[in-house]
């Protein structure tokens, strides 16, 4: 993984996706006021607590989005550094045979 | 209210309930079965490799996403949380709801730092925490006070998994029979096979029983949340008995017990005890055990989307609370104990094979965390005190056998300190945990980052941190409680309350950012790094040689 460092540095729209995926359920969670209510009610759930479990909800698709931009973010990288020079290639080709030993593993 | 007179019966433990009671062992003897099977799961074909320590404490550094979603849930979603975590809203009202908001952080958080843990740890083959710290900042004394730390915070982590199983075998009126000898014996039957399967099949042992845990739960949860809401008329319903419950004043002391919603005075100590706890869970050997074990570096961010079911669970989970006050249960019918809540709910809601079924789930609940809790303690021990203080060129073989002893003894410790003094100070040493173990935060996650700070600035600050923390919570004292009463504390010159760990934290930065300006301007040595930048964005390693394949278009 020479040359791992190198990339990581460099900005791009799918990492600030992923950073806003990241960022959003902190601050939703922090800011307490936004939710301490009663109303309105749910299903007779009071605001604070059908909100919160909501919130675990989206927190949970923020989480996909945010693998999924980091996972195409990645290989783009690999793709522009495969594209630099054949050494880096090797580094493609250990990305996926690991990915491909966890499907592997996923289905057992 | 609706007064239920029988559920009242099941707590007072006049008689042992007998369909419960065999539900319970039959699952415990089919998971302990398990658990002894475990040793030959998914086993490493080769001899000298089935002898580290990577083999019997990390289960061969071999789960896929499947395994290891079961095994940080049951990390997650412990048998006290199960207990605890609703007893809080009994007892409190929103307040206890925070530990939704906490596992809520918890994902991002985990999103964002455990990738790169898991790569340096897998260049380097380290085992756990404390070995990171050490190779990062080139110091045995930051490494060994991290050791200490993790294990000194999981000790009673451990013992509350019992606190849990006594309150299980209470409800069953195992547990109240009178003499103390026959009342503590199931426990150390069932501690006594737990402590033999994690001896001989290591983190395999958890990770294959924590199946059966998690669909013994599920079942469970979903059941009691569309179930228990329909016998005692509704969400609503429960809502309004908890917050007319809540808001009736407390006769000694003519305050209310909590409320339906934060009180102004509650929103910091809520949003710290989120905040604090989710910092906190990764940083408790136990946690990151279940992802240095994973295979490949993507599993652990495939999975904390998937993770977030545990934590929808548990907001369900922390409402079984509210049941059990539109149940009718005060906490005087509970034994005063509103850590029975749970379990009583239960036994009183459910026909009984099904409660056996609900509280075998708490049981078995217990067992998996329990056992990855010590095989993380002993990891600890080995790596970072025995092998770095001990016995330097102690073999890999020699570093398991010492582990699976550690292992016993991290164990019976926490079950004679269950049994030697009361369920309260193993609750209150678990609350001084959750201050110490985040005081860590700094050298691990920090140091993922950056090797800015000074190996003994990160030291004094982590000192400064643990004895501000521990002193602050040891002076909290309540009516019932001289010390430990609370894990909310005020900040010091303000009339602001918040989670001690937190406060404790800033002290911790504080004293690590002056100490750092001082140690840097008197150039004191600041230790080899032998990790290297681009070890923390490390793939997985291949047994087979890498063939060069030309990207796809």
């Amino acid at each position: 993984m020479s040359g791992g460092s190198t990339p990581y540095k460099m900005i791009s729209p799918l990492r600030l996706v992923a950073t806003f995926c990241v960022l959003a359920p902190m601050v939703a969670v922090i800011a307490v006021p936004t939710y301490n209510s009663a109303t309105p009610e749910l299903g007779g759930f009071p605001f604070y607590y059908w909100y919160q479990l909501l919130l675990v909800v989206l927190t949970g698709v923020l989480m996909v989005a945010a693998f999924w931009a980091i996972r195409i973010d990645e290989g783009r990288r690999r793709q522009a550094r495969a594209a630099d020079g054949p050494s880096a290639a090797g580094t493609l080709a250990l990305d996926q045979s690991a990915d491909d030993g966890d499907t592997r593993e996923g289905g057992a | 209210m609706s007064p239920h007179t029988p559920l009242a019966a099941g707590s007072t433990g006049t008689g042992v309930h007998g369909v419960e009671l065999t539900v319970v062992i039959v699952l415990f003897v089919l998971v302990a079965g398990l658990g002894f099977q475990a040793a030959r799961w998914r086993r490493s074909g080769d001899a000298a490799a089935g002898k580290s320590l990577h083999e019997w404490g990390l289960g061969g550094r071999s789960f896929g996403g499947f395994i290891t979603w079961f095994l940080i849930g049951g990390d997650l979603y412990t048998a006290y949380t199960f207990i605890a975590v609703p007893a809080s809203l009994f007892a409190t009202g929103a307040l206890g709801f925070f530990a939704v908001g906490y596992t809520i952080l918890v994902w991002p958080l985990v999103f964002v730092f455990l990738p790169r843990l898991w790569s340096v740890s897998r260049k380097h083959g380290y085992v756990t925490p404390a070995d990171f710290v050490k190779g990062r900042h080139g110091s045995r004394g930051l490494s060994l006070a991290i050791a200490i730390t993790g294990i000194v915070a999981t000790m009673p982590y451990i013992a509350l998994q019992l606190v849990g199983i006594q309150s299980v075998l209470y409800v069953m009126g195992v547990g109240s029979s009178g003499s103390s000898w026959a009342q503590d014996l199931p426990l150390f039957i069932a501690f006594l096979i737990l402590a033999a399967f994690t001896y001989t099949s290591g983190l395999r042992a958890p990770a294959m029983i924590a199946f059966v845990k998690d669909l013994l739960i599920y079942v469970t949860i979903l059941v009691a949340v569309i179930y228990i809401p329909m016998r005692l008329g509704g969400w609503t319903h429960i809502f309004s008995a908890a917050g007319t419950r809540l808001s009736t004043p407390n006769p000694t002391t003519h305050l209310p017990a909590g409320s339906l919603l934060l009180s102004h005075a509650n929103t910091m100590p809520f949003a710290t005890l989120a905040i604090g706890s989710a910092m906190a869970l990764f940083m408790y050997p136990h946690a990151q055990i279940g992802v240095l074990s994973t295979k490949a570096r993507s599993t652990v961010r495939r999975n904390v989307s998937a993770l977030t079911v545990y934590s929808l669970m548990l907001g369900f989970v922390a409402l079984l609370g509210y049941m059990a006050i539109a149940a009718g249960f005060t906490t005087k019918s509970l034994g005063n104990n509103a850590q029975h809540a749970v379990p009583a709910l239960f036994d009183a809601m459910f026909p009984s094979w099904f409660a056996g079924i609900a509280l075998s789930a708490i049981v078995i609940g217990a067992l998996v965390p329990a056992a990855i809790m010590s095989i993380a303690a002993a990891n600890l021990f080995t790596r970072n005190v025995y092998v770095d203080f001990i016995k330097p060129d102690a073999t890999p073989h020699q570093q398991t056998t010492v582990s699976q002893w550690v292992s016993l003894l991290v164990k019976f410790g926490a079950l004679a300190f269950v049994l030697g003094l009361d369920a309260t100070s193993a609750i209150n040493f678990q609350l001084l945990g959750g201050v110490l173990i985040l005081q860590t935060f700094p050298a691990i996650v920090g140091g993922l980052y950056t090797r800015y700070f000074h190996r003994w600035a990160l030291l004094a600050g982590w000192a400064g941190g643990i004895g501000y923390g521990a002193v602050v919570a040891w002076q909290q004292s309540s009516a019932t409680q001289h010390h430990f009463a609370s894990q909310v504390a005020l900040i010091p010159w303000t009339h602001q309350k918040a989670y001690i760990a937190v406060t404790a934290l800033v002290v911790n930065l504080v004293v690590l950012v002056v100490a750092n300006f001082v140690l840097k301007a008197v150039k004191a040595p600041p230790g080899v790094d032998s990790t290297s930048a681009a070890d923390y964005d490390h793939e997985a390693e291949h047994a087979e040689p890498l063939s060069v394949i030309a990207p796809a278009a």
